[in-house]
């Protein structure tokens, strides 16, 4: 058989029935016959609509990032009290919610229980040192006589290492959710959760520490992102690394910080759009902040 | 032009098929001159099929007496069921076959929230229609289809916002079966479906699985691009449990890249709806804003829908709401529903057509279902005699009544409901008989059953039993309100009697949309008589025959079927 002419050929390419189903990207289907393109749909593009004006954007950006980080030692003092509001049998453990409470339980002190929840804590003498490490989890909730409520879904991993040398090292990872309304501090009565690490590494006493701060956390309603922010010796002040801020609309701000550590300024961007040519940050905070959890700073 | 070319080109028009054997061709709303191999239900019978799926109920003596006068009055009856309001349960109803969403089980209980155990299989159907409820509203609210994964509010109840996040924007009261607009108060952007919890009570993840399979849901029920489908070979895969080795490969595998090269960075996109541990009210029920951010750090790659860059869940709405298979997927999605059977290459041109006619209505769901009502395949009664096997095969032309069908059907003919401790028992398998009875339950059978089984008899013995005793009681034996079947005869009435003839028709018409037969009807009085004589021929001997044949009416194929 001999080949088909491109005559037949362009014949039967045309030969696809009388509607074709040629679509495009709005979706519109084209009637082969007639060019019609058919019915078309469009879908308003949202774009970018940020909520914070560049007025106000400034100060809820420096509002989130210096609304608190989670201290594991306040809410072990204050989880470790709730825990010793029952009785022997609800929650029936010392710093644990165990058996008595999987299927909820209120104490004789009125105070209700539900679910799993420990406290494990330890501090004292090491070989070369003095060791500190607390790991708590849950998945409950606790609800006093007077109706305050806290709950627990994630854990919370806090470890640290004093040298008699002077060296020490710390690490915190904390997940999940946690929250306490009758706590008397803000970022833990508004309810935390995240997912956030944050180390610390000192090789003498007096040298300057290098500190780590990684991941995510939510205060009440601001939402931050740490991007890998180090000091270290090269850094004393300021760091490397970036920040993220989220905007109501649900849209993230973010700042890279200039990897020379030279300033606590960077250009503002959401997502590949740049917002801001310069905005400074309070790093001086967060740097507190972290510092303070992993015990450098001496106020706890 | 050669003789070649004339005869290729003649090969192309696409002539009336006469396919013989009885099949006629069609250019209708099916779109394209096809053989039609099935035949239409008369106008009865569709009717009583329209109404089931649009309203769950059957239609009333006088809408069969309609369309029986008048063929043509079956598009208007149509039009009209359209526009009531128990449209919204039974899209709920089809959806949730679809969606999968309505679980006996989900990680957070009802004792997690302090909700009493009278209230469980409450909240479980609450969770489950919670996405079901958004979408059928946007269909009888006649919105762009588009709303179900752009839109910035939800649907719930009270016992819903009692438990979630959530804002009722008005009395519950005052909508349907207590469901009302609400908003969500913990920060997640507008993303319809995609934004709800219900939704992802149902697609759960975990630490490893980073939110894949939710992604794998999201192209499977938005595009109806399955990708567990797929052929995969896992030859050269590591084994799973070497996690680290697993994830380089989802990187790097030719054979894991087919599907992982677009549903990781969709999967990177939901990071707000990520736990830290499972089963947890307050991990699971409340939206995660900060860890939106999580996605490109857990999965290495950076959000995006299908090659496209997209920020995250915040506009992850638009971006499925602009891909052309989305509208595509919702026209497949209903016509399947609809047609009680899948949807396969064979129905291209029509589904097609509809597709076209769906985008002319401006995505309004109201117009799809007209049209999907229209095609030949959903007007199907029966195959036509000489067509091939797969078609006999495929076409599903006697349709089974969905568990709820039979519940809002029996329930509006009868008066009766069964539910036992609070629950719904053909819509639970907890304490019920939802999947005994041919219906999903959204985790181990995930398809309608299409023919009768052993389980199913049963089940709608017993539905029957209990429907007719509830309602000859109601009817012929209290004075509870005016009668729901039996408005024609007493217990004083005998086979021979004018009323108790006209009370077996009116009976048969209205459960069955057919006329019965002079045979029908002696049979029914035979059915009647024995069981008279046999329980003592007195008033409660009389009641029990009634019982007997309106459960026999009940249990019939005629019912069971539409």
């Amino acid at each position: 058989m001999s080949s088909p002419s491109p005559a037949l050929l362009l014949a039967l390419l045309a030969c696809t029935g009388t509607t074709a189903p040629a679509g495009d990207d709005t979706g519109a289907a084209a009637t082969a016959d007639s060019g019609d393109p058919g019915p078309r749909y469009t879908v308003d593009d949202p774009g970018l609509q940020l909520q914070w004006t560049a007025e106000e954007r400034s100060d809820r950006i420096a509002d989130a990032l210096t609304a608190g980080l989670p201290d594991p030692f306040r809410v072990m003092n204050e989880l470790s009290g709730l825990y010793g509001a029952g009785d022997e049998f609800c929650p029936g453990a010392e710093n644990a919610m165990g058996e008595g409470a999987i299927l909820g339980c209120t104490a004789s002190t009125g105070t209700f229980y539900l679910g799993i929840g420990t406290i494990q804590f330890h501090e004292g003498d090491s070989p070369d040192g003095f060791e500190i490490s607390l790991y708590m989890m849950g998945d409950m909730e606790i609800v006093t006589a007077e109706g305050e409520r806290a709950a627990v879904g994630g854990h919370w991993t806090t470890f640290k290492h004093d040298r008699m040398d002077g060296a020490a090292i710390f690490e915190m990872l904390f997940e999940g959710s946690w929250s306490w309304e009758g706590s008397t501090t803000p970022w833990y009565r508004d309810g935390m959760s995240g997912w956030l690490d944050i180390i610390g590494e000192r090789e003498t006493r007096e040298s300057t520490p290098d500190l780590w701060v990684d991941g995510v956390v939510g205060v009440g309603d601001q939402y931050i992102a740490f991007y890998g922010l180090q000091w270290n010796e090269t850094c004393p002040d300021l760091p490397t690394g970036g920040v993220g801020v989220r905007d109501p609309s649900g849209h993230w701000y973010r700042v890279d910080l200039p990897e020379d550590c030279s300033s606590p300024c960077g250009p503002l961007m959401v997502g590949d759009e740049l917002i801001e040519d310069e905005i400074c940050l309070p790093m001086d905070v967060v740097h507190d902040l972290a510092s303070y959890i992993t015990g450098w700073r001496e106020e706890r | 032009m050669s003789a070649t070319l004339l005869l290729w080109l003649a090969a192309c028009t696409v002539d009336p098929v006469d396919p013989g054997d009885g099949a006629v061709t069609d250019s209708g709303a099916d779109g394209g001159q096809t053989p039609v191999w099935t035949e239409p239900l008369d106008g009865p019978r569709l009717a009583r099929r329209l109404s089931l799926d649009l309203r769950g109920v059957l239609p009333t003596a006088d809408e069969l007496a309609r369309v029986e006068a008048d063929a043509a009055e079956i598009d208007s009856l149509r039009d009209e069921y359209l526009q009531d309001p128990r449209l919204e349960r039974q899209l709920v109803s089809f959806l949730a076959e679809r969606f999968l969403t309505r679980l006996d089980e989900y990680q957070v209980d009802h004792y997690d929230y302090h909700l009493p155990d009278e209230l469980e299989c409450h909240y479980e159907r609450s969770i489950g229609e919670e996405p079901l409820r958004l979408m059928a509203r946007v269909v009888v609210e006649d919105r762009p289809w588009t709303d179900i994964v752009t839109q910035g509010h939800t649907v719930a109840n009270q016992t819903l916002a009692d438990v979630w996040p959530l804002e009722l924007q008005a009395d519950p009261d005052d909508g349907l079966d207590g469901w009302v607009d609400a908003v969500w108060t913990d920060g997640r952007p507008d993303a319809g479906v995609l934004a709800s919890n219900g939704l992802w009570w149902r697609y759960v993840t975990s630490k490893a699985n980073g939110n894949r399979s939710r992604a794998a849901a999201i192209a499977n029920l938005m595009l109806c691009d399955d990708v567990l489908a797929r052929p995969v070979s896992f030859a050269d895969t590591p084994a799973l449990t070497d996690e680290a080795a697993t994830q380089e490969a989802l990187r790097t595998n030719d054979y894991c890249l087919g599907c992982h090269a677009h549903i990781d960075p969709l999967a990177s996109a939901m990071f707000g709806f990520y736990p830290s541990i499972d089963y947890n009210p307050d991990e699971l029920g409340i939206y995660h804003p900060e860890r939106e951010s999580l996605g490109p750090v857990v999965l290495d790659v950076q959000p995006a829908w299908f090659g496209t860059p997209i920020e995250g869940m915040v506009d992850l709405g638009y971006a499925v709401a602009t891909d052309p298979r989305f509208v595509r997927c919702g026209t497949e999605t209903m016509a399947a529903l609809l047609w009680r059977r899948p949807v396969d290459v064979d129905d291209f041109t029509t589904v097609e057509s509809l597709r076209q006619q769906f985008l002319a209505g401006d995505l309004q769901g109201r117009v799809l279902l007209a049209a999907i009502t229209d095609t030949d395949t959903y007007r199907a009664g029966a195959v036509v005699d000489g067509a091939p096997e797969d078609v006999a095969e495929r076409e599903n032309t006697r349709r089974m009544l969905t568990p709820d069908q039979l519940t809002t059907a029996v329930e509006d003919l009868t008066g009766f409901r069964w539910v036992q401790d609070g629950c719904d028992q053909l819509a639970n398998d907890d304490l019920g008989f939802r999947t005994l009875a041919g219906g999903v339950d959204g985790d181990m059978v995930v398809t309608p059953q299409q023919d009768p089984g052993l389980t199913w008899a049963l089940t709608v013995k017993r539905l029957a039993q209990a429907a007719a005793l509830h309602v000859v009681e109601h009817d012929l034996q209290s004075d509870d309100g005016a009668p729901f079947l039996l408005d024609g005869v007493t217990l004083s009435d005998r086979p021979g009697d004018a009323a108790f003839g006209a009370q077996l028709e009116g009976m048969v018409w209205r459960m069955h949309a057919t006329h019965p037969d002079a045979d029908r009807l002696a049979g029914l009085e035979a059915l009647w008589q024995a069981v008279y004589e046999a329980d003592g021929s007195d008033d409660t001997a009389a009641a029990a025959a009634w019982v007997a044949v309106v459960s026999a009416l009940l249990r019939d194929p005629d019912f069971l079927t539409a």
